[in-house]
C-alpha cells in the first residue's frame, strides 16, 4: 500500500512550487527530525548528516514539481535524502552501503526459542542496535521509527518487497548474533 | 497496511512488524490478534519485534537534533549563482564518469574463479603445450603449438563469457534491479572485461612463443583473435537463451569441430589440429562476432528472470 500524502502536506508543496520560501521552512520544521535521525543511521558523522539534510531541502526546492502524489511526503523526502546521502558520501569517498553486508535472501520463518529478544534487557538491546551496520539500522528505522509500510520501504530503497522482509529478518538475526557475541565476551 | 487476511491456522509472521506498529487494517489486525492468542511461535516472534522496536526507539530518542542554522545554509545554497558548465564538461563529468564507475564496478562483481581459471589455463596451458609439443626433429612443431594455443585461448574466453551474466551467475542482481543502471551496459562491460582480460593473457603467451620459436606474432594472433571474439559472443548470446552450462557445451563442440577435425591417418580415423580459413581472423568472422554481441545486448533486458 502506498500512503497518500496528507492534504496539508500537499498544500505546502504547492506553495513551495509557487516559490513560497516560508512553505519550505514549514516543511523543514515538520520533517527535519524524521530526516535527521534517518540520516544519522547512514553516517555517524553529524556534520555530514547536516550537509545531506541541507542538500535534501535544496533538492526539494528545485524538484518539488516532480512530486506525483503517489507516496506520502515523508516517503518522498526520505527517498530524496537517501539519494543525496549517496551523492555526498560518494563525493567524500565513504561507503553508504557496505556491499559485504548485502544479505542473501532467507526465509522469514519463525526462529528458535533461543532467538527471542523479549527477555533481553533494553539497555543491552539498545547497545546492540547501535552496533548494527547501516543497512540493518536503516531498515529498522524505516519500519519501526518512521512506520513505513513494506511497499513504501521497497520504494525508498529501490528493492523488491520480498527483499525488504528478508532484510528486516536479517537485521533481527544480526542483532541476536551481536547480543550472543557480547554475552560471550562478558563471560 | 492492507494485505491478504491470514488464515487462522497459518502463522502470521509477515504481519507482525506492521501489527507492532499498529498500521494493519482493522480486519487483518483482528485476525492476527486471534491467532496470537493461540500460537506460541507467533507470540514469541511478536515479543521479539516489540522488544526490537522499543530498543530502536530508545536509541533514536538520544539522537541529537540538527543545528538551528540549517535553513540559512539551504537558502545560501539555493541563492548561490549556478555555475556555468559547458555541455562538453557536463558530458565528461556526468555521463562518462557514470559509465566508467559502472564499468569499474563489474571487476569486483564478475566471479573471481573466471579470472583465476583463465590465467591458469592460458598461461600454464600455453607454456606446457610449448614444452610438450616442441620436438627438434619434427618440422611442424610451430604449427602444432600455435594451433593448440588458438584452441585454448578461444575455449577459455568462451567459457568465461558463458558465466558473466544471467540470474544464476549474477551476485549483484539485487543492486542491478535496485538502480536505474542500464542492464545492457552492465553486460557489455562484463564481456569487454572478460574477453579483454583473456585477450591480454593470450597476447602475452603468443608474444613469448613468437620470441622463443622466432615466429611471427601476427601468425599466431590471427589464429585466435577472430575465433575468440566470435565464440565468446556466440556463447554469451546462447547463455542468455539456454543457460550458461549448455552454452559452454555448445561452444566447446563448435570449437572442437573447427579445430579438431577427423582425418584418416594410415586408414585409421584420428583427430588432428587444424584451423580452417573460415575459423581465423577475417572481416566476416569479426562481423558475425559484432552481430552476436548486438543480439545479446538487445536481448538482455527481455530475459524474464531479470524483469520479475
Amino acid at each position: 500500500m502506498q500512503t497518500q500524502p496528507a492534504i496539508d502536506d500537499l498544500q505546502i508543496l504547492k506553495r513551495i512550487a509557487s516559490g513560497d520560501r516560508e512553505a519550505l521552512a514549514e516543511l523543514y520544521s515538520r520533517y527535519q527530525q524524521h530526516l535527521f535521525r534517518y540520516l544519522l543511521q547512514l553516517t555517524p558523522d553529524y556534520g555530514l548528516a547536516e550537509e545531506i539534510l541541507q542538500d535534501t531541502f535544496v533538492a526539494v526546492w528545485k524538484s518539488v514539481r516532480t512530486f506525483q502524489g503517489k507516496s506520502s511526503v515523508l516517503t518522498w523526502l526520505i527517498s530524496i535524502s537517501r539519494r543525496q546521502a549517496h551523492n555526498t558520501l560518494r563525493r567524500h569517498k565513504l561507503p553508504i552501503v557496505d556491499e559485504s553486508e548485502l544479505e542473501d535472501l532467507v526465509a522469514t520463518g519463525p526462529e528458535p526459542e533461543d532467538f527471542a529478544l523479549a527477555s533481553i534487557a533494553r539497555d543491552e538491546l539498545t547497545a546492540a542496535f547501535k552496533q548494527l551496520g547501516p543497512v540493518h539500522r536503516e531498515i529498522i528505522v524505516l519500519i519501526f521509527i518512521e512506520e513505513l509500510s513494506y511497499p513504501e520501504v521497497a520504494n525508498v530503497l529501490g528493492i523488491p518487497v520480498g527483499t525488504v522482509k528478508s532484510r528486516l529478518s536479517n537485521a533481527k538475526r544480526m542483532l541476536r548474533t551481536l547480543l550472543d557475541h557480547r554475552e560471550g565476551t562478558q563471560r | 497496511m492492507t494485505a491478504q487476511v491470514p488464515q487462522e491456522q497459518q502463522h502470521v509472521l509477515g504481519f507482525l512488524p506492521a501489527y507492532v506498529n499498529g498500521t494493519l487494517e482493522q480486519q487483518t489486525a483482528d485476525r492476527v490478534h486471534v491467532h496470537l492468542l493461540q500460537c506460541e511461535t507467533c507470540q514469541q516472534e511478536y515479543s521479539s519485534w516489540e522488544a526490537l522496536k522499543d530498543a530502536a526507539q530508545f536509541a533514536i530518542a538520544s539522537a541529537p537534533a540538527p543545528s538551528m542554522n540549517i535553513m540559512s545554509s539551504v537558502w545560501a545554497k539555493i541563492d548561490a549563482a549556478p555555475q556555468k558548465v559547458s555541455p562538453l564538461q557536463w558530458f565528461l563529468n556526468h555521463i562518462l564518469l557514470h559509465f566508467w564507475l559502472i564499468f569499474k564496478a563489474q571487476v569486483r562483481i564478475i566471479h573471481r574463479s573466471i579470472w583465476i581459471a583463465s590465467a591458469l589455463v592460458i598461461l600454464f596451458g600455453g607454456v606446457l603445450a610449448s614444452i610438450v609439443l616442441y620436438s627438434p626433429t619434427a618440422h611442424n612443431h610451430w604449427s602444432q603449438i600455435t594451433l593448440f594455443l588458438s584452441l585454448i585461448t578461444t575455449i577459455t574466453a568462451a567459457s568465461g563469457s558463458a558465466f558473466i551474466y544471467g540470474t544464476e551467475n549474477d551476485a549483484s542482481l539485487e543492486l542491478t534491479l535496485a538502480t536505474p543502471t542500464s542492464i545492457r551496459f552492465v553486460m557489455l562491460s562484463r564481456l569487454v572485461l572478460v574477453v579483454g582480460y583473456d585477450f591480454m593473457l593470450s597476447f602475452i603467451v603468443s608474444f613469448a612463443v613468437s620470441l622463443i620459436f622466432r615466429g611471427s606474432l601476427w601468425d599466431i594472433m590471427q589464429l585466435w583473435v577472430g575465433p575468440m571474439l566470435l565464440l565468446s559472443s556466440i556463447t554469451l548470446a546462447l547463455s542468455l537463451l539456454i543457460g550458461s552450462w549448455l552454452a559452454m557445451l555448445v561452444s566447446f563442440i563448435l570449437e572442437f569441430i573447427q579445430a579438431l577435425p577427423l582425418s584418416l591417418t594410415q586408414h585409421m580415423p584420428a583427430l588432428q589440429m587444424a584451423n580452417p580459413v573460415t575459423w581465423q581472423t577475417s572481416p566476416t568472422v569479426l562481423l558475425f562476432a559484432v552481430l552476436f554481441i548486438l543480439f545479446a545486448v538487445f536481448y538482455a533486458p527481455r530475459q524474464p528472470n531479470l524483469s520479475e
